[in-house]
């Protein structure tokens, strides 16, 4: 059996999190176009989620 | 005296007679036949029509006997038979209806007893102008396909009576005895080896038990009270049934029992599903004419692993299915010996389910209030039912999983492509009802700092006590100008929004100084918990990456040099006045971090839970309303590095109550009276006197909560509010929770958690995160106000555990607490446990929980904890107990409470149950039972005649050397078979009805032995039999 394919995702508070590829994606997330296995996606998350405030908060801190 | 001949049973006849051996009283195999003679027909040549049947087939003119430790069938000669007729045409219509109902009743109720021949009642009855016949016989010598040729030849018959003419009935080439020898020589050495090694391969690593959520735990016997919900297809759902059947190379059963296989996957969680089916077992054209027995049931095992479509189950359960009917002709019983030998009475052997289509049959016309399967289902083309055990499910669940089990199956034949993940389970209203309408938790609530919360209330009381700690008090003016004065140094230092400041400061005024200075300077603060090893601590500081480390004097040596070592005169000339958003390095918001807590996965290192300030306020706010006693005092005892005592330092400091600092077991906490609230884990509650008991809200959190903890504690303060709080440290403190309001009884077995906090919703979902319907269990998620941010510098580990939220507004997270929880019907949620914790032992789901309530439930059990250890490879239950307890009854009288599964192996008695720092069990620090703590296998050798004679048997059967008055027919390698040899053999020796249930429930010795004195000692009271048989009946529970 092919192994789950997911989906790295964020949101507009440029938070991230992992999707199943099979599955529709919640409103207010957005595929960012990294797509594979689940640990896949979390070691690309830990590479590009550098900044974990939300966009709210660093946009008022800035 | 008719003459009779002997011949071995067959093999079904030997497994019907000892599955009702475990209640001779039930009418469960009772099979009800009735049929219309033609009106030309009266009473004798009905009677003669009937006669001509029985003649024709030994079947039924066969019973059953042990004979020689052997069951064998007894086939009486013909003798014309003796059949009651009445006539009820007479009768007033209401009168008639009445009469011919209760025949029909009484004769499909009343027990039919395997050893006296004939295996049948019959009457005639005349309700209008032609006789019916009420026939009901014993499934050991009847089955579906006896029904038919009965039914044939009856109206055969009749017609050669009405006409005179001959009978159109073949000659039967054999008689069901002929088949049974036939059926012994076949199934027997090698042939039967090769069965049987298939049959254990096919079931090797299936679950021994259905993962089915119950309502009631399994009785530590089963009997075979059970009910019928009936229901109608909807119209065209056959059809497309046979559809999908025709296009996919299957059988409808085959569609049928894919779709009874995916929603037992749905509903237990498990991914593999055993279903009982059943062969006809005439595979030889002889038989096909035959009245007799034949049925044999295999267990059919179906994969729903690897996310399947419908259609890929319908290939599978088709493989399977077409496999296990080559082999439909080993004797179930052989295979439950190869497959689980130790017999456990609370649950049927192998499968638990089953699905019977049964297109052109009717269903039986009186329900007996019997079953045999926890859950059968009985799908016909016109009325189907759903059979359930009583014992473990109410009337409501079983309706509800009709109502699943129709509408799974109606989408899976619609499209056979979808996953059997994605089918519906629930119906719209059901959805809504656990998404919303137990999810209306909407509270209009401006967002806000905890810093503005607490200056509020220190603006607003300024004189009244804020903090007693050491025999010293501090205002609310006091505790706020000390805590102003720090913050400006911490923010000299560069502390400020999204920053950090660890405090390494034991229990004092000066801690709760330190995070109150923190919050006002806008950083979080990271509490260190001094107590903790050197490594841990240093492995804190630095994942923290602190900006800053406070530390007291007595704490500077755990953290590194350049610590900020608070004395009386730190900051002492500084301001005192409240900061403003000028004097910090950046204004201060809700959304900033208020404090990072650290937990322990079960794998991996500590991570910190980083949580902001709007979702501590939220969880505030809510807890102030739901908490009065916050505006009394609060007795605070356990480590600020625990969130559950956010709840009594936080809660009072916005509320203006007083937070009383304080060890629990110290002189301390005990100084001022009784505390208005108190919160604790359940671990904490045996040391809950009078003088700790708070008067108004004991809060309960931290751990499961059963109702037999609570108890002791409930009925000395009945006064009192208990709150059970559910709260992952993500989603801030407590995120669902449940009131025992003050003279509520605590209530038996698991105490709810209930529902969710304020702008906050707890969602129960399965794998492909639908969500669950009530009853079953689901993982627990949790999204709304309350959400932590995430995992301090651990992008990856935070995008796993905090998911888009589908059932919220755009772009919501929603956290995977790792929990699984349950909807009760009055939408309260029950906790069930962590998902990794799911313990299984002999294949079989444990939940601790259930045996702790036992053991807490019995006279001097003061505390009780079970684990599962395995040491020596085999997981086994150990128990752990705190109080005066005679050890050595608790397993004997525990087996009589519990299921056999669980009823720990050993005892472990303790002073007290280990507890972690911040209160709850210790598990990992319970010691291991000494090696001989599991006597059981040390020689004890018989001490009564009876212990004796019971011991004798064993040997001798079980060709066993030396038997102990301590061992277990079915540890020596005892099996159904031989047990029904060995009670055969006691009954000859000491003359005393011992029901064959009587070994399944005591197959030890010495207990097998104290039930043979106890019934001899009965018939010496000089009660007459039937005295001696009631009394056995009760003892029994069954009636007769």
């Amino acid at each position: 059996m092919a192994e789950s394919r997911f989906l790295v995702v964020r949101n507009d508070e440029e938070q991230y999190s992992i999707w199943s590829a099979d599955r529709e994606l919640p409103a207010g997330w957005h595929d960012t176009g990294f797509a594979g296995s689940r640990e896949e996606c979390l070691a690309h998350i830990d590479t590009v989620w550098t900044d974990m405030r939300p966009r709210s908060v660093r946009e008022a801190l800035s | 005296m008719s003459r009779e001949w002997t011949f071995p049973a067959s093999f079904a006849q030997e497994r019907v007679w000892m599955a009702n051996q475990l209640d001779p009283g039930s009418p469960v195999y009772n099979v009800s036949n009735p049929w219309p003679f033609p009106r030309e027909l009266d009473a004798d040549a009905a009677r003669g029509v009937l006669d001509r049947v029985v003649a024709r087939h030994e079947a039924l003119r066969t019973h059953l006997r042990m004979d020689d430790g052997a069951l064998v069938q007894v086939v009486r000669e013909h003798e014309p038979v003796r059949v009651e007729a009445e006539d009820l045409s007479g009768l007033p219509e209401a009168e008639r209806t009445a009469r011919y109902r209760a025949i029909r009743e009484e004769l499909a109720r009343t027990p039919i007893p395997l050893d006296a021949a004939p295996l049948w009642r019959a009457r005639l009855v005349k309700v209008t102008d032609a006789w019916t016949l009420q026939f009901v016989v014993h499934h050991a010598v009847f089955d579906a396909h006896s029904a038919v040729l009965f039914t044939r030849e009856l109206a055969a018959f009749a017609a050669a009576a009405v006409t005179g003419g001959p009978a159109d009935v073949a000659e039967l080439p054999i008689q069901y005895a002929d088949f049974a020898a036939w059926q012994r020589e076949q199934l027997a050495g090698p042939e039967l080896d090769r069965q049987l090694a298939f049959w254990t391969d096919h079931l090797a690593g299936a679950p021994a038990v259905t993962g089915l959520p119950l309502d009631r735990p399994r009785p530590a016997r089963l009997g075979f009270a059970g009910d019928e919900v009936r229901f109608d297809l909807p119209d065209g759902l056959l059809d497309a049934v046979g559809r999908l059947a025709t296009a996919s190379a299957a059988t409808p059963y085959m569609v049928l029992l894919a779709g009874f296989a995916a929603l037992l996957s749905r509903v237990s969680g498990d991914d593999t599903v055993v279903v009982g089916v059943s062969t006809a077992g005439r595979d030889t054209p002889e038989v096909s004419p035959l009245i007799g027995m034949f049925v044999n049931p295999v267990a059919l095992r179906c994969d729903l692993a690897g996310d399947p479509t419908v259609a890929e189950l319908l290939d599978r359960v088709r493989d399977g299915l077409i496999d296990a009917m080559e082999h439909g002709q080993t004797p179930f019983q052989k295979i439950v010996e190869a497959v689980a030998p130790r017999r456990d009475p609370s649950v049927q052997p192998i499968f638990q389910t089953a699905l019977n289509f049964i297109p052109d049959s009717g269903l039986d016309p009186v329900p007996l209030g019997t079953t045999k399967d926890d859950l059968a289902f009985d799908i016909t083309t016109g009325e189907s039912r759903l059979v359930y055990r009583t014992d473990l499910f109410d009337r409501a669940t079983a309706e509800a999983i009709v109502a699943r089990y129709v509408r799974l199956l109606a989408a899976a034949v619609a499209e056979p492509a979808r996953r059997v993940a994605e089918l519906p389970l629930l119906d719209d209203a059901e959805r809504r009802q656990v998404l919303d309408t137990w999810n209306a938790t909407a509270h209009d609530r401006p967002a806000s700092t905890i810093v503005a919360e607490v200056q509020r209330q220190a603006a607003a009381t300024p004189g009244a006590v804020a903090l007693v700690c050491d025999g010293a008090e501090l205002t609310y003016a006091e505790l706020n100008a000390a805590a102003n004065r720090l913050a400006r140094l911490l923010v000299a230092r560069g502390a400020g929004p999204e920053t950090r400041v660890a405090l390494a400061l034991p229990r004092s005024t000066e801690l709760l100084v330190a995070i109150l200075a923190v919050l006002k300077s806008g950083a979080a603060y990271v509490p260190v918990d001094t107590g903790y090893p050197a490594a841990r601590i240093a492995y804190l500081l630095e994942d923290a990456e602190p900006a800053l480390v406070l530390a007291a004097a007595d704490t500077a040596n755990l953290v590194p040099g350049d610590a900020l070592v608070l004395d009386p005169l730190t900051a002492a000339d500084l301001d005192a006045s409240d900061l403003t958003d000028a004097d910090r390095v950046a204004p201060l918001r809700p959304e900033h971090p208020a404090y990072v807590l650290y937990t322990s996965g079960s794998t991996g290192r500590p991570k910190g839970v980083v949580v902001e300030h709007r979702s501590v306020t939220a969880y505030l706010a809510w807890a102030r309303h739901t908490y009065p006693g916050l505006a009394g005092t609060a007795l605070l005892h356990s480590p600020v590095s625990f969130d559950l005592t956010v709840t009594g330092l936080l809660g009072p400091l916005t509320a203006g109550g007083t937070v009383r600092l304080a060890a629990i077991d110290s002189p301390a906490a005990r100084t001022g009276g009784r505390p208005d609230f108190l919160k604790v884990t359940p671990s904490h509650l045996p040391l809950l006197d009078d003088v700790l008991s708070p008067t108004t809200d004991l809060v309960i959190g931290g751990e499961a909560l059963t109702g037999e903890q609570l108890a002791g504690w409930r009925a000395a303060h009945p006064e009192v509010a208990v709150i059970n709080e559910y709260g992952p440290t993500e989603a801030t403190v407590g995120c669902v929770a449940a009131r025992i309001a003050p003279g509520q009884d605590a209530p038996a077995g698991a105490v709810p958690i209930g529902t969710p906090t304020w702008n906050t919703r707890a969602l129960l979902l399965d794998a492909a995160l639908n969500p669950v319907p009530p009853g079953v269990a689901g993982e627990l998620y949790v999204a709304g106000d309350q959400l932590a941010r995430g995992y301090l510098r651990r992008p990856g580990l935070t995008a796993e555990r905090f998911l888009p939220c589908p059932y919220g507004p755009a772009g919501q997270r929603m956290y995977r607490t790792g929990d699984l929880a349950r909807w009760r019907a009055d939408g309260t949620m029950e906790y069930l446990g962590r998902r990794d914790d799911q313990v299984k032992v002999r294949g079989m789901r444990i939940e601790l929980g259930e045996i702790e309530s036992a053991l807490l439930a019995r006279p001097g059990v003061r505390e009780a904890a079970v684990v599962v250890r395995a040491e020596d490879g085999e997981p086994t239950l150990v128990g752990y107990l705190v109080g005066d307890v005679d050890q050595a009854a608790l397993a004997t009288d525990l087996a009589r409470e519990l299921p056999a599964h669980l009823v720990p192996a050993a005892f472990v008695a303790l002073d007290a149950l280990p507890l972690t720092p911040n209160g709850k069990l210790d598990r990992a620090a319970l010691p291991a039972p000494a090696a001989p703590a599991v006597a059981e296998d040390a020689y004890v050798a018989p001490r009564t005649d009876a212990e004796t004679l019971v011991a004798e048997v064993y040997a001798d059967i079980l060709g066993v050397e030396k038997v102990g008055a301590r061992d277990d027919f079915f540890a020596l390698g005892g099996n159904s078979l031989r047990g029904m040899r060995a009670m055969a053999r006691i009954r000859a020796e000491v003359d005393v009805d011992l029901p064959m249930r009587a070994l399944f429930a005591s197959p030890v010795v010495a207990d097998l032995a104290a039930q043979i004195e106890s019934l001899i000692a009965a018939e010496l009271d000089g009660l007459s039999d039937t005295e001696v048989a009631a009394l056995l009946a009760t003892e029994e529970g069954r009636t007769t």
